[in-house]
């Protein structure tokens, strides 16, 4: 429907390739030209699987925003997500902790879970639902964004492991166990059943907002791969919620990801900054560890990294990280390839593990 | 024709026209006596004096199609009875997986004719009580892809949008949010089950509704006036509804003798500290000690027939049905102790001349006929409506 608005707008980043990237048109500072170029290319063939997008709580706020369209009202647009060269979200079904009350986790978290879908089910020529890594490859074929549903929060569970498997069933493949009673301060008895019981059903354990002592327990005890799905890195910015590098060792040993936010508070004001987080990320995590979980999904206000500011911009830290040496199938990795891996382990594991256990 | 002879003719009757039953507590029943382990009870054994269903049982009964309540306490509200309803959800999925030569999922009424056709028992589920959505229109929405495919809009107690039956009214029947669900589920496909609510909540819901209403398991007020059955006004706007009543076989709603018994027996149990719903080994042993001295009434084959004659001659033939209540109640009609009992009542109302035919609307066509006829009126109001974000 652009065709119909009053008033055209000027560079929303309707279009696609270098040099329309979106809102801000700044080049990545010191990134040649060419680079960028190279990361378009790279992005064409590797997008980008991002771990952490909130839209769906901002909709649930104001549903009358239409992100088929450039929707200045919102970070997050289809428009946008197409020129950053988006393959796969994860959309976060997580509420602000004070939002709901005490009395209504569950069935709030029902409500983000039927907004997702509704979402998903508006956009059919851009959005797919994805229940499988086989889902986020198709998708990409199909020239769709794949949609995966999660992470929910782990207080929804408390005590049994129904409303889990309810949650699986509606298509929910992540769950973030911070701030669940038996994830506070240690992993309890029945903390360790829901990590196998998510391993069962091929659920990603998202550790995001986990103290470290937790994050590591927890790390050990899913046999699938663990996922922040975002985060900075402490080391540079030691700021609560950011990954500490003894998570990030265990990440490593675990053969997890960890998935690095654009966030100015978290990582930094700058494109540089952000880079910067990524690159510590790797050094720790391994090239195998390392992801890209932005945590878009805001109406404007929150501050963002200069060139970072909405999803047209994952091409610049592409380019920015090519110009600091990067080789493209590390940088594959970043963006598809380790997020696609951590998938497929986890339904290999659910798999192995549905031979032996039932629910 | 001999008494044999016509339980003999039920069985063949419902070979080709199984029992579809609207109401069956046994996952309540496995939730409470063994937390849904199957192992530690095998619905594929002999579950008699522990259960009054399991599966020999409900082959016996010529039941064709089931649909398990997801009950949860009166009591529970907010998270709590969302996550035990998703609990229950849970272990009828685990019963139906468990058990796949038996048991067949079902969604539609096409499902149902297909297990008819595979010999299996068609597995439903319904919610019973509004207060399984914690008022979340949302949560109406996940139980029902989650394969719930009715809600009885209140149990016991009146809720923030709906009078019960049994419970002090605050809405004169249904709010304006009560009438949003009721509206919401027309556009999903959920059937509205007005068993347990008021008669007010009853002539609301029937008011609002594009769809066929049901009620799993209510009888005729005219015939015993317990406030849990359906007085004959309501029963005479099902035909333009398109809605079944499904006759209930609960003792203490359907012989007027039992009622008094009943009031009597809860008063003995309330004052040992129980419960008056406790079916627990020790509630009943309270129980039979009270029957000692005071003999309960019984119900039989031929209470549950009156309340279907007069059921039939109000509502008309194509809008009733039969729903147990079993597993659900402590109490049982003799003949009809169990869900093997179903061909005594079918023997009972051949003798009082039922036809084939009408039997079999009774027993397969008419509920069968009501969750297509939902099916229909979502798919009309489903492309034309979207989703509705009605809060309370």
């Amino acid at each position: 429907m652009a065709d119909l608005q009053d008033e055209p707008l000027q560079s929303p980043g309707t279009d696609v390739g270098p040099g329309c990237l979106g809102s801000d048109d700044l080049a990545a500072p010191g990134a040649a030209p060419g680079a960028l170029d190279r990361a378009m290319e790279l992005l064409s063939e590797h997008p980008v699987a991002d771990g952490c997008n909130t839209l769906v709580w901002t909709l649930r706020q104001s549903p009358y925003h239409d992100i088929d369209t450039p929707d200045l009202g919102v970070d997050t647009d289809i428009p946008r997500l197409r020129a950053g060269g988006v393959g796969a979200q994860f959309w976060s079904l997580l509420t602000p902790s004070e939002a709901p009350a005490c009395d209504q986790v569950v069935s709030d978290t029902l409500e983000q879970i039927d907004v997702a879908l509704s979402l998903v089910r508006r956009y059919p020529d851009s959005l797919c639902l994805a229940l499988t890594p086989d889902d986020m490859v198709d998708a990409r074929n199909r020239g769709r964004i794949a949609a995966f549903l999660g992470p929910v929060p782990g207080r929804t569970l408390s005590g049994s492991l129904g409303a889990l498997r309810a949650f699986h069933a509606l298509g929910v493949r992540a769950l973030a166990p911070a701030g669940a009673p038996w994830a506070r301060e240690g992993l309890t008895v029945f903390g360790h059943e829901v990590v196998k019981e998510m391993n069962r059903l091929g659920m990603l354990v998202d550790l995001a907002g986990c103290p470290s002592a937790v994050a590591c327990q927890l790390a050990g005890a899913s046999k699938a791969p663990v996922i922040i799905s975002n985060t900075g890195a402490a080391a540079l910015n030691p700021r609560p919620g950011n990954v500490t590098d003894e998570v990030l060792l265990a990440l490593r040993a675990a053969g997890g990801l960890a998935m690095v936010t654009f966030d100015t508070e978290r990582t930094g004001d700058s494109l540089h900054a952000v880079a910067d987080h990524v690159d510590h990320v790797r050094a720790l995590a391994g090239p195998n560890g390392v992801g890209l979980g932005a945590a878009f999904g805001a109406e404007p206000g929150s501050p963002r990294p200069a060139g970072l500011t909405d999803p047209s911009g994952y091409p610049r830290l592409v380019a920015e990280l090519l110009e600091r040496g990067w080789t493209e199938p590390d940088l594959a990795l970043l963006t598809w390839g380790n997020a696609q891996r951590v998938l497929r382990d986890a339904e290999f594991t659910a798999r192995a593990a549905q031979h032996r256990r039932p629910a | 024709m001999s008494a044999a002879q016509r339980l003999t003719e039920a069985r063949e009757l419902l070979a080709e026209h199984p029992v579809v039953d609207g109401h069956n507590d046994l996952p309540w029943a496995l939730r409470e006596r063994a937390r849904y382990d199957l192992d530690r009870l095998d619905v594929a054994g002999d579950q008699r004096g522990t259960l009054h269903t399991d599966i020999p049982r409900l082959r016996a009964g010529g039941v064709g199609a089931q649909f398990w309540s997801v009950f949860v306490r009166s009591d529970y509200a907010g998270d709590t009875a969302v996550s035990a309803t998703l609990e229950q959800i849970d272990g009828v999925d685990q019963l139906i997986t468990r058990y796949p030569e038996a048991f067949a999922r079902a969604l539609t009424a096409d499902d149902m004719e297909a297990a008819r056709a595979d010999g299996r028992i068609a597995s439903l589920m319904g919610a019973e009580g509004g207060h399984s959505i914690n008022n979340s229109l949302a949560t109406l929405r996940a139980l029902h892809r989650l394969g719930v495919r009715y809600m009885t809009l209140t149990h016991n107690d009146t809720i923030d949008w709906a009078d019960s039956a049994t419970d002090e009214p605050r809405h004169g029947g249904l709010s304006d949010f009560g009438r949003e669900v009721v509206r919401e589920m027309n556009r999903i496909g959920m059937l509205v089950d007005l068993s347990h609510v008021a008669a007010t909540t009853m002539r609301d819901a029937i008011e609002v509704s594009t769809a066929p209403v049901i009620f799993s398991h209510s009888s005729a007020r005219a015939v015993c006036d317990h406030p849990r059955n359906v007085p004959d006004d309501v029963l005479a706007l099902l035909p333009a509804n398109g809605g079944v009543a499904m006759a209930t076989f609960v003792p203490k709603f359907i012989l007027t003798a039992a009622v008094e018994w009943t009031l009597a027996a809860d008063e003995n149990l309330r004052a040992h500290g129980f419960h008056h719903l406790d079916t627990s080994p020790e509630a009943m042993a309270l129980h039979r000690a009270f029957e000692a001295e005071r003999p309960r009434p019984v119900a039989t084959a031929a209470t549950v027939a009156d309340h279907l004659d007069h059921m039939r001659e109000v509502a008309g033939v194509d809008h009733i049905g039969i729903g147990g209540d079993y597993d659900g109640t402590a109490f049982t009609p003799s003949g009809l102790d169990d869900v093997s009992g179903y061909p005594n009542l079918i023997a009972e109302l051949l003798t009082r001349g039922w036809s084939r035919a009408d039997l079999a609307k009774l027993t397969w066509s008419n509920a069968v006929r009501a969750l297509r006829d939902a099916e229909a009126v979502a798919r009309d109001l489903s492309a034309s409506r979207g989703p509705s974000n009605a809060v309370i």
